[in-house]
């Protein structure tokens, strides 16, 4: 027995091992059968990626009536928060893994050019929607080729939007179109006076102030920059980038409003603690009067699904000063679409870009957005009956349109702007504002890049 | 006997193979995951690279100089200092306080131990949220201020200059009392009884009594405490989620200052210098805070 215990050992040794090796080696086998397995099925498709910081469900019905039309395309979607959108699209540049069809705001075009990534689309067919838009057409040509195409864009901004129940509970005039801002303001102080709350932003973030300051005041902005640009329109960063003004010669009007309705208690005190979702459930739970943020309102969940016994949604243009006898106006791209031309999928992404901006597939999409903007008209579309009187009063300023090429900002110049005008919530004054926001751009003018065209 | 002793030398080799591969492993995960990227932040911060563009410039010692000299990144430190004193000196305040009470008159320890130490479990991002629910203007507190007639207490906790700092250091105190409880606690029951009696006896009791003998005898455990409080230095997502730094900057730390200039401003050079400079800050107070606190340690 004493001799068996050391001879045996070695032999049971090896037969685990051939256990264990066997073991290994049929583990290997099927994984890689069902590899191959799984390379057959890729072969008869292709899975493409897309990003996008739409993250409500909006392009839900969309992307899925692709992939039943296309069955050979599977999209996989990946909508990220729209506030660190930028963030996430550098990091995935970064890491070299950006997604097979990318969807930006223009500003991050410049960028995505810059480095390289974006597919030359002039010949696609994609591009034929830009045949009805000259001016966009040159908009977006970078020395003579398109990289992106517009999916949701607007011309003017300062949608206003209002509690029509709010309205006629306090014998308001419903529909409501301001043809000043003093009319506006005796609004204001009369829903002030019932104690409801009279306008709400979203103003923990950032961009929703910079927003408000930037977009709503355009025609006294933009005139003002005309005036100091010889008479010429100019686009703000890139007047500041040549020197040509500062932030706080264009942009008092915006903060000097934002400051004197603080003060008269017509920003609702909620503004200060609520993000933009946050404040849009708010309004649509009939919490407040007025709530200004962009076209995407009318098409989101939270409004099309409000009860309407406390709801009911109305807009209006911002009322607009003159300058010189001039109104101005701005038509910026919100979302762009584009393809990445390291992708190894581009036949596939390519038949996505072009199915997406079809005027048909177009059409579909911005009647279910409910989105108003100057790509209805050129898809074809009348504006959603909810901009009537928003479309009437803008239609009437006749205004000088500028179609905003944005250059590079970093930080997304609505944040940086807003990072200053939430100041003016949060007690500092108009002129201490303007002046952190010159000090602001100066510090980061460097980092401004204008489009070379 | 040669035979033995060659096994015994390849049974050797086997448990040094396998003692090497044991220690390799893990090795080379912690340097991917740990000492690779400092090394790579280091070298990033002497580049002007804006975190997503294949080419940038060396800059030297550029980003370092501008670490202590650009306003938005000092305004940033004095925030970050001025949150982690208040934190420290309200915790150790508050956490010492409960443990005397809970220890010298309280039987159920174990109850209060769970009681304080429960929030703990709860991620710091959930805690943070909870609280921006009840801080918010129509939060929960206003809602009770109101509720029982204080309306002129009623105010916005989190968006005004004057209470959003104060606002971040309660709820920071509170979320991480605990913890320090749970220290403090820890010290008091191991002092020997006998040396409490021996002190009653010769008439050291109530304030004289903790100064002179409680104190001492815990210090090791206010050491841990100021410690713990040092890393309040970095905290981000507690402000993050509450405030955003907001208003006025009046809340922006550090940690967050470093990420805007990362990711929203692509400085990650400057982002990557500031981290190192505020890292060495950080190392040096902790240093001083634990030789200052260990000199007055006992030993029993």
């Amino acid at each position: 027995m004493t001799g068996t215990g050391p001879a045996a050992t070695p032999i049971r040794r090896i037969r685990v091992k051939k256990l264990f090796l066997s073991l290994v080696l049929c583990v290997f086998a099927g994984a890689l059968l069902f590899a191959a397995g799984t390379e057959e099925g890729q072969d008869q498709g292709v899975t493409l990626t897309y990003l996008t910081w739409y993250t409500q469900n909006e392009e839900d019905g969309l992307l899925n009536r692709f992939m039943e039309e296309h069955p050979d395309i599977t999209l996989q979607v990946e909508a990220v928060d729209g506030a660190k959108y930028g963030e996430i699209l550098k990091l995935r540049m970064t890491a070299g893994d950006l997604p097979d069809v990318i969807t930006a705001k223009q500003n991050f075009v410049e960028m995505l050019l810059r480095e390289g990534w974006l597919l030359d689309i002039t010949d696609e067919p994609a591009t034929d929607l830009l045949d009805r838009a000259p001016a966009v057409r040159d908009a977006l040509t970078y020395q003579g080729k398109i990289y992106s195409v517009p999916h949701e864009a607007a011309l003017g901004y300062g949608h206003t939007y209002y509690n029509k129940v709010i309205f006629r509970e306090l014998g308001l005039p419903v529909p409501f179109a301001p043809a000043s801002m003093e009319e506006l303001e005796a609004v204001l102080e009369t829903i002030a006076e019932a104690g409801v709350e009279p306008v709400l932003l979203g103003a923990k973030d950032h961009w929703v102030t910079g927003y408000f300051t930037l977009r709503y005041f355009e025609s006294a902005m933009y005139g003002t920059l005309a005036q100091m640009n010889g008479g010429n329109p100019i686009e703000p960063n890139e007047a500041y980038y040549n020197g040509i003004a500062k932030p706080s010669d264009a942009m008092r009007a915006g903060f000097e409003t934002l400051k004197r309705w603080q003060d008269n208690g017509w920003v609702s005190p909620n503004s200060l603690s609520m993000t933009w979702p946050e404040s849009h459930a708010h309004f649509a739970a009939g919490n407040a009067a007025i709530f200004p943020q962009g076209f995407w309102v009318p098409g989101m969940d939270l409004t099309t699904q409000a009860d309407a016994e406390v709801f009911e949604l109305g807009a209006f243009y911002m009322p607009q000063e003159s300058v010189d006898g001039n109104y101005y106006a701005s038509g910026i791209t919100d979302k762009m679409l584009m393809v990445n031309g390291k992708s190894g999928n581009l036949e596939a992404a390519k038949t996505l870009l072009n199915w997406m901006a079809s005027e048909e597939n177009l059409a579909d999409y911005l009647n279910s957005r409910k989105a108003g903007g100057f790509i209805l008209p050129v898809a074809g579309i009348e504006p959603q009956p909810v901009f009537a009187e928003w479309n009437e009063y803008l239609t009437s300023l006749e205004p000088v349109t500028l179609l905003t090429v944005f250059p590079f900002v970093p930080g997304d110049e609505h944040t940086n702007y807003g990072q200053f005008s939430q100041a003016v919530l949060a007690g500092a004054t108009v002129d201490e504002a303007l002046s952190d926001l010159d000090e602001f751009y100066a510090e980061h003018k460097g980092e401004i890049a204008v489009p070379e065209r | 006997m040669q035979r033995m002793i060659r096994r015994r030398g390849s049974l050797e080799r086997r448990e040094f193979r396998a003692a090497l591969i044991s220690i390799l492993i893990p090795f080379v995960v912690f340097f991917v995951f740990v000492y690779f990227p400092q090394l790579m932040n280091i070298y990033l911060s002497f580049t002007d690279w804006n975190g997503y563009s294949s080419s940038f410039d060396f800059v030297g010692l550029a980003n370092y100089a501008k670490f202590f000299t650009y306003e938005p990144m000092i305004s940033a430190i004095g925030n970050s200092f001025l949150f982690t004193v208040s934190v420290t000196i309200l915790g150790l305040v508050t956490q010492l306080g409960m443990a005397l009470v809970i220890y010298r008159g309280v039987r159920a320890v174990g109850v209060f131990k769970t009681v304080f130490y429960l929030p703990l479990l709860f991620s710091w991002v959930i805690q943070s949220v909870i609280w921006n629910n009840i801080l918010r203007f129509n939060g929960l507190l206003n809602t009770f201020l109101q509720s029982v007639g204080l309306e002129a207490f009623v105010r916005d906790w989190l968006g005004q200059v004057g209470t959003s700092m104060a606002t971040v250091v309660l709820v920071n105190t509170w979320v991480g009392f605990g913890y320090g409880l749970i220290i403090f606690l820890a010290g008091l029951m191991s002092i020997p009884r006998e040396v409490v009696e021996a002190a009653e006896i010769d008439g050291a009791s109530g304030f004289r009594g903790f100064r002179h003998i409680t104190l001492p005898l815990i210090m090791y455990s206010v050491t841990i405490d100021l410690f713990l409080g040092i890393r309040t230095l970095s905290t981000f997502d507690l402000i993050f989620i509450m405030t955003r730094g907001g208003p006025r900057g009046s809340t922006r730390t550090v940690a967050l200052a470093i990420y805007e200039e990362a990711f929203r401003f692509d400085r990650v050079g400057f982002a990557a210098a500031s981290a190192i400079l505020f890292t060495c800050m950080v190392g040096v107070l902790a240093f001083l805070q634990v030789r200052a606190t260990r000199r007055l340690e006992v030993d029993y």
